[in-house]
C-alpha cells in the first residue's frame, strides 16, 4: 500500500488536530463560563481522549488492514456503518468550518478589517482540496515538514508570554456541576482522535512505536494546557475579552512593542496550524463521504467538499457568532455520540474480535 | 518541450497558481496604496462636550520627503454619540481609520463623570482599539492634550506614552493601559488607577514646545483638521504638565485626583515602587535642626492575611533599605550627598512616622472611595477563601471589605 502513514506521521497529525478550535477562542469562552477553572474541563476532556489511543490500537491490532467503515458493517449492517459515517461527515465539515471562522475572523482583525472572504477561500480550498487528491502520505509528509517550525512558533508565543508579569489563576471558583456541564458543553471542540479511527487502515501500524503517538498525543495536549495556564494567568480577570489567546500572549507583551509586531510569528504559526487542519477534517470528510457512496470518484468527492463547505458557510453560518453558539449548543451532542460513544463502540468491538480471535486460535 | 509544457499543465495546483496569478495580480497592480484608504491613528482622544462628544485622532500620514520627520496632525470629529463622532472624524481625515496602532487614548475629566467603559468598549470592540493602548485622562481637553503632545514630539522627539511610561513604571506601578483599566474595572471592588496629565495655559512667548500651524474648521461637516501642532499666534498656547498624579476610577467613574504623595502611600505595599524620597524634619545633629532626605532603595515585604475573631487582619512587615540623598540645614558642610549614614533612633522614629503617615491618609483616601487598587480583597480570597466568602455576606459585598481590614504594619528600616 502507497498511500500509508508512519505512526510518527500519525502521532504529528494527532499533535496538530488537538490545537484545533482550542488555541484562539476557547480559553477566552471557557473563562467566560467557569473562570480559570476551565483548565480542569480541558484536562477532563483531554484525558477522555488519551484514552481513545489505546482503543485505537486495539482495533487497529484487531483489523490490521481493513477500514473503519467494513469494520463497522461487519458488525453494525451497512446501514448502520452509513449512519456513523454520515455523523462522522457532519463532524467532519463543522469542525473545518468552525477552524476557518474563527480564524478568519482572527486574520480579520489582525490584517485587513475589511471582508476578504473571497481571498480566505483562494488562500485555503485550493491547497486543502490538493492535499485531499495527493493523498495522506504527501499531506503527512508536509506536515512532518512543518512540524518543528509550527512547535517552535508555538513555543515561543508561550515563552514570550513569560516576560510579562504572570500570577497564578485563581482556581475553583466555579462549582463541580458547572465544570462537568462546560466538558459537555465544549465537547464538539474535543474528540479530534476520531480522524485516526477515519484513516485506520492508511497507518503502518507497529507495536514497538506506539509510544511515539502516544509521545506527540501528550506533547499536543500539554502545550494546550499551558497556553491555557498562560493566558489565564497573565489575563486573569479580562481572559473573558481576548478572542484570540495564542496570539494575544504575544501581542500585549507590552515590553516587546519596542521591537516592532512580533504577532508576526503568531500569525504565521496559526496559519500553519490553519492550514493543516482544515487538510486534515477535509480529508476525514472526503473520506468519510466516499466510505458512504463508494462509487464516487476522489475528484467528486473534494467536489462536494467545496459545494458543502460554500453552502454551509454563506446560506446557514455566514455570521462567525452562529457558528460559535452552534458548537455550544447542538453541536455538543455530536460531538459526544461521535466522540465518546464511537471509541467505546470501537472497543466493544475489538473485544469481540480478539475474543473470537481467541477462541479460533 | 511541448510534452513538458503538457506535463506540467497537468499538475491543478500550477493551473490553480496561474488563475490566482491572472486574476489577483492585475487588481493589485491598478489599486491605490493602502495609505491612501486608510489612516493610521497613533492617539485618540475622547472629549465629552456640553451636549456632544469629541474624537480627536493624532494620525500619522506616510508621505514620501527628503527627510524622515513624519508628519502629524490632530483630526476631529464631532456628535452626539461615540460611533458618530467617529464616524465624522473619518470624514473629515478621508480615509478608513485604523485605530490598532493607537498607542495612546486620552479621555477628559467630564468624561469620566460617567460609566467610561461603556465608549471605550465600543471603539475596543467594534474599531479594533488595542488594549494596551495607554489610558490616561486630562484636565482639559483630550484634543488640545494631543495638539501639545504633537508639538512635544516634533520639538524633543518625547512621545506621550514615554511620559505617561515613565509614571507608570516610578509611580503607578502598573501599566495604565486599557487592559489594566479593564482589569480593575471587572475586578471585585470595580477600581482602578490610570494616569493624569494635565495641560497648562502658558505665555505664547514663553512656549518653548509649541509651533504654529494653520488651523481649518468645518462647522457644518462637525469636524476640524489643524496641520502641524500648536495653537496660532496670539493665542494661548497650552504645555503638558506632568505631576505624576493619577486618577483614581470606580465603575468606570472618576473618584479622586491623586497627588505624587498619596501615590507613594498607596505602593509601600507594593515590591516593585522603588526610588520615593521620605523627607524628615528638625533632625538634631550637633544642635541644629536639619531636614533628611531618603529614598528608598530597596524593599522586601513579608506579608500575611488572617482573620482573627472573625475580622480580617493584614499583616505586613517592610524591611526597607534607604539611601541618605539629602541634608538641609544651617551647616554649609553637611549639604552634600552621603552614601554612608547611621540611622539614629530619632531618625528611625520619624522615618517611621513619617511612613505611617504616608500609609494612613493613602488607605483614608481609598476606605472613602470604596477603591480597593491594591488587591486586598484579592488576597484575601486566595488565601483565606472561606472566611472571606463568609465576611462578605455579613458586609454588604466586596467593596466595603477594605473598610474592615485591620492593617498591622511594621517598619524595619536599614541604612543602605
Amino acid at each position: 500500500m502507497r498511500d500509508r502513514i508512519s505512526m510518527r506521521q500519525a502521532g504529528i497529525i494527532i499533535c496538530l488536530t488537538i490545537f484545533s478550535n482550542k488555541i484562539l477562542l476557547l480559553p477566552a469562552l471557557m473563562y467566560n463560563f467557569i473562570k480559570a477553572d476551565g483548565i480542569f474541563s480541558i484536562i477532563i476532556l483531554f484525558a477522555l481522549e488519551f484514552v481513545c489511543l489505546p482503543i485505537l490500537f486495539l482495533l487497529k491490532r484487531n483489523f490490521p488492514d481493513e477500514k473503519l467503515h467494513d469494520i463497522l458493517k461487519k458488525y453494525l449492517t451497512v446501514v448502520g456503518a452509513k449512519i456513523i459515517y454520515f455523523m462522522l461527515l457532519v463532524f467532519m465539515i463543522f469542525k473545518v468550518l468552525l477552524t476557518f471562522s474563527i480564524v478568519y475572523v482572527y486574520f480579520k482583525q489582525q490584517i485587513y478589517q475589511n471582508e476578504f472572504i473571497w481571498i480566505a477561500f483562494v488562500a485555503f480550498l485550493p491547497v486543502v482540496n490538493h492535499a485531499f487528491m495527493s493523498g495522506i502520505k504527501p499531506t503527512a509528509r508536509t506536515m512532518e515538514l512543518f512540524f518543528s517550525v509550527i512547535m517552535a512558533g508555538f513555543i515561543f508565543c508561550l515563552v514570550i508570554s513569560l516576560f510579562t508579569t504572570i500570577s497564578t489563576p485563581t482556581f475553583f471558583v466555579s462549582s463541580a456541576k458547572n465544570i462537568f456541564s462546560s466538558v459537555y458543553k465544549y465537547a464538539f471542540t474535543f474528540g479530534d482522535l476520531l480522524f485516526m479511527f477515519v484513516i485506520i487502515d492508511k497507518i503502518d501500524y507497529r507495536r514497538r512505536q506506539e509510544r511515539k503517538m502516544y509521545f506527540y498525543t501528550f506533547l499536543g495536549m500539554l502545550l494546550v494546557v499551558l497556553l491555557f495556564f498562560l493566558f489565564y494567568g497573565k489575563y486573569q480577570i479580562t481572559s473573558f475579552m481576548h478572542n484570540n489567546a495564542l496570539a494575544d500572549l504575544l501581542v500585549f507583551s507590552v515590553q516587546f512593542n519596542a521591537i516592532g509586531r512580533l504577532d508576526i510569528i503568531a500569525m504565521l504559526t496559526i496559519m500553519f496550524i490553519t492550514l493543516f487542519q482544515m487538510e486534515i477534517y477535509c480529508y476525514g470528510f472526503c473520506d468519510c463521504l466516499l466510505g458512504i457512496f463508494p462509487l464516487l470518484d476522489k475528484k467528486y468527492a473534494i467536489v462536494v467538499f467545496d459545494l458543502a463547505f460554500f453552502i454551509l458557510y454563506y446560506v446557514f453560518i455566514g455570521k462567525y457568532e452562529v457558528i460559535v453558539h452552534a458548537t455550544v449548543s447542538w453541536l455538543p451532542i455530536l460531538g459526544v455520540i461521535i466522540g465518546y460513544a464511537l471509541p467505546i463502540l470501537c472497543l466493544i468491538i475489538s473485544i469481540i474480535k480478539g475474543r473470537k480471535n481467541e477462541k479460533s486460535g | 518541450m511541448k510534452n513538458r509544457v503538457k506535463k506540467m499543465l497537468k499538475n491543478p495546483m500550477l493551473i490553480i497558481f496561474i488563475l490566482i496569478l491572472i486574476f489577483f495580480t492585475p487588481q493589485a497592480l491598478i489599486s491605490p496604496g493602502q495609505n491612501r484608504d486608510r489612516g493610521v491613528v497613533i492617539a485618540i482622544g475622547i472629549d465629552q462636550l456640553e451636549s456632544e462628544y469629541e474624537i480627536s485622532l493624532l494620525t500619522f500620514i506616510p508621505t514620501a520627503q527628503n527627510s524622515y520627520k513624519e508628519l502629524t496632525s490632530v483630526i476631529s470629529g464631532k456628535g452626539d454619540t461615540i460611533a458618530k463622532a467617529l464616524y465624522n472624524a473619518q470624514i473629515t481625515m478621508g480615509r478608513d481609520i485604523g485605530l490598532s496602532h493607537a498607542k495612546t487614548t486620552v479621555v477628559n475629566e467630564k468624561l469620566l463623570e460617567e460609566d467610561v467603559a461603556e465608549y471605550i468598549d465600543y471603539l475596543s470592540r467594534v474599531t479594533s482599539l488595542s488594549e494596551n493602548t495607554v489610558f490616561i485622562c486630562t484636565n482639559s481637553s483630550a484634543k488640545e492634550l494631543l495638539e501639545a503632545s504633537s508639538a512635544l514630539e516634533t520639538s524633543v522627539g518625547l512621545q506621550l506614552e514615554q511620559i505617561i511610561g515613565y509614571n507608570a513604571k516610578n509611580l503607578y506601578v502598573t501599566d495604565t493601559s486599557l487592559e489594566a483599566f479593564y482589569k480593575g474595572y471587572y475586578s471585585e471592588s470595580k477600581s482602578s488607577l490610570i494616569g493624569y496629565i494635565s495641560l497648562t495655559s502658558e505665555d505664547p512667548d514663553a512656549s518653548t514646545a509649541t509651533q504654529t500651524g494653520a488651523e481649518q474648521t468645518d462647522a457644518e461637516g462637525g469636524g476640524s483638521s489643524e496641520g502641524g501642532s500648536g495653537k496660532q499666534d496670539g493665542q494661548q498656547s497650552k504645555q503638558i504638565k506632568n505631576d505624576g498624579q493619577a486618577v483614581l476610577i470606580k465603575n468606570g467613574k472618576k473618584q479622586q485626583i491623586l497627588s505624587v504623595d498619596e501615590l507613594n502611600g498607596i505602593n509601600l505595599l507594593n515590591i516593585e515602587s522603588l526610588n520615593q524620597i521620605i523627607t524628615i524634619n528638625d533632625v538634631n545633629y550637633k544642635d541644629n535642626k536639619l531636614r533628611y532626605s531618603f529614598r528608598i532603595k530597596n524593599k522586601r515585604i513579608n506579608k500575611v492575611s488572617t482573620f482573627e475573631n472573625g475580622y480580617p487582619v493584614y499583616g505586613a512587615q517592610l524591611i526597607l533599605g534607604l539611601e541618605l540623598v539629602e541634608i538641609d540645614g544651617p551647616h554649609e558642610n553637611l549639604k552634600i550627598n552621603t552614601e554612608f549614614s547611621e540611622l539614629t533612633p530619632e531618625i528611625v522614629k520619624k522615618l517611621d512616622d513619617e511612613l505611617k503617615t504616608q500609609f494612613t491618609s493613602a488607605l483614608k483616601i481609598l476606605r472613602k472611595n470604596k477603591t480597593d487598587v491594591i488587591g486586598i480583597n484579592e488576597t484575601f480570597f486566595k488565601e483565606n477563601r472561606k472566611e472571606y466568602n463568609r465576611f462578605i455576606k455579613t458586609i454588604g459585598g466586596p467593596e466595603n471589605f477594605l473598610e474592615y481590614v485591620n492593617f498591622k504594619i511594621n517598619f524595619i528600616l536599614e541604612s543602605d
